[in-house]
């Protein structure tokens, strides 16, 4: 009796599908919120640096009482200032760094840490672009 | 299985139990870190030229090289005397100078005062306004006048520019100045009552000073803004050649750096609570830096039970040139006003 050898219908994927298992969904979560958390470090960076300009500005202030008025603000400038390009360097080598562990996670396989930093690092991107945002789509300040 | 001579190409080892694979394909992932690495430099970008841009607006915006003073009372043939003195509640230090009335027989007065307050980026003199010829004019009709520069403006003491929100202080001071300070002309006494004549950003900050001094009795505004946030938002970008979207980064620059808050100065808020001295709104019908609409909404405002509101809306007049415009006519009607709500003057000393 010849049994006829079924064909499939499809080339196999090749990626394999295993069952998804509560230890499986459990080590996703994990590998996933790690991928998130590695990719919030721009982020975080990026509001210290911020905060520290914004604070060096307003200590700045504060120190130097007898400074007239043009001292002042030429020192509030320049630390705002410094403290900018600062932020903005921090923030690009942050970014940086971030996106090629992303690189490396995705060759290693390990693609859902991959996939959690990406989510993270998109979200950074919009909470950076969002100041921008605001001040294209706010309405101006009505009239009274 | 290896590739290799007779042997087809090598095929993926079949995945072993856990090894970390997941249910995304990898082309695709890669396509989306291109796109957030895109993204992000995108955002940082355009946000830190957006910081940097109104950083350096906002600097420009709170600060103006005071203008010199080109011409003295002197000039029109009037005595005066130079003042110094400093702002109620922070103590900026203020110059001026005090122009005491003219009346018949060439008697000296100091009975009624009018504060004369000057605009943005300008100063005592007001070249622009006819401040200085318009003060002139006042004195002649037997009112003292007491001009001085704001803060940050003429030979004042430098301080940040902020339309109106502290300037104000210097108005008040003005008012200390005239009532507890060394008289510039002890013969001539300390002032019966005192008035007040502001133009532009002087107008909108006499209406912020008199709202919470009641000692100033009579209140002339010409061509005052009800709110400095909307003109700012408007001619800040216009003037810098700068998209409008610009103008909330720069306020919020000036705030932050400066300590500055330009959505506070707001006279229309506070005009009510002149009545129920007497108030006239002066404006250019082709006002197009201060548009009409504000003299009507700090009409509306200060229109409460008891009060007594003119509006004049003079025609042809551009920016703060109602005086400019209308010569003797506005000299006419500001005396008059100022005389019905001040009383006529007596005494005086002869010169």
């Amino acid at each position: 009796m010849n049994r006829r050898r079924e064909v499939p219908s499809s080339p196999p994927s090749r990626i394999a599908t295993p069952e998804p298992s509560a230890d499986g969904r459990a080590s996703t979560a994990a590998a996933l919120s790690h991928g998130v958390l590695r990719g919030l470090v721009p982020l975080l960076c990026l509001l210290l640096a911020a905060g520290a300009t914004l604070t060096l500005t307003a200590l700045a202030g504060q120190l130097t009482p007898g400074l007239d008025f043009f001292a002042r603000r030429s020192l509030s400038v320049g630390i705002t200032s410094v403290g900018l390009v600062s932020t903005a360097v921090l923030y690009a080598a942050t970014c940086i760094v971030s996106l090629r562990r992303v690189a490396r996670w995705q060759e290693r396989g390990d693609l859902w840490v991959a996939v959690g930093a990406l989510l993270a690092l998109s979200v950074t991107a919009l909470i950076v672009a969002l100041p921008l945002i605001l001040a294209v789509l706010l309405p101006q300040h009505p009239a009274p | 299985m290896p590739a290799g001579p007779g042997r087809g190409p090598a095929r993926p080892a079949s995945p072993s139990p856990g090894t970390k694979l997941a249910t995304t394909p990898r082309a695709p992932l890669v396509l989306v870190r291109r796109l957030t690495a895109l993204f992000l430099a995108l955002s940082g970008v355009l946000t830190v030229g957006y910081a940097g841009i109104a950083i350096y607006a906002a600097s420009r915006l709170v600060y103006e090289a005071p203008k010199p003073i080109g011409r003295t009372p002197a000039a029109l043939g009037l005595a005066f005397s130079p003042v110094t003195f400093e702002s109620r509640g922070d103590h900026v230090r203020l110059q001026g100078w005090f122009i005491p009335g003219v009346l018949p027989h060439r008697r000296l007065t100091a009975e009624r005062v009018i504060i004369a307050v000057h605009g943005l980026r300008a100063n005592r003199e007001d070249r622009d306004a006819g401040m200085l010829d318009l003060c002139g004019q006042l004195a002649r009709h037997g009112f003292a006048v007491l001009a001085f520069d704001m803060r940050g403006m003429g030979r004042s003491a430098a301080a940040p520019l902020s339309m109106g929100i502290n300037e104000q202080r210097d108005v008040l001071g003005a008012v200390d100045s005239l009532r507890a300070g060394p008289p510039p002309y002890r013969a001539l006494g300390r002032p019966r009552v005192v008035g007040g004549w502001g133009v532009s950003m002087g107008a909108s900050t006499l209406l912020l000073a008199a709202s919470q001094e009641p000692a100033i009795r009579v209140v002339a505004a010409d061509s005052a803004y009800a709110a400095a946030a909307p003109l700012l938002e408007r001619e800040v970008p216009r003037k810098g050649g700068l998209p409008a979207a610009f103008s909330p980064g720069i306020l919020l620059a000036a705030r932050v750096l400066f300590g500055v808050d330009f959505y506070r100065a707001r006279p229309v808020d506070v005009v009510s609570r002149l009545a129920p001295r007497p108030v006239l709104f002066i404006h250019g019908l082709r006002d197009d830096y201060v548009p009409v609409v504000n003299v009507l909404y700090l009409a509306a405002a200060a229109r409460v039970p008891g009060s007594h509101v003119q509006v004049w809306l003079v025609p042809e007049a551009r920016h703060a040139q109602a005086f400019r415009t209308m010569g003797q006519v506005y000299v006419r009607r500001i005396v008059s006003f100022f005389d019905r709500a001040l009383g006529p003057a007596t005494g005086g000393v002869q010169q």
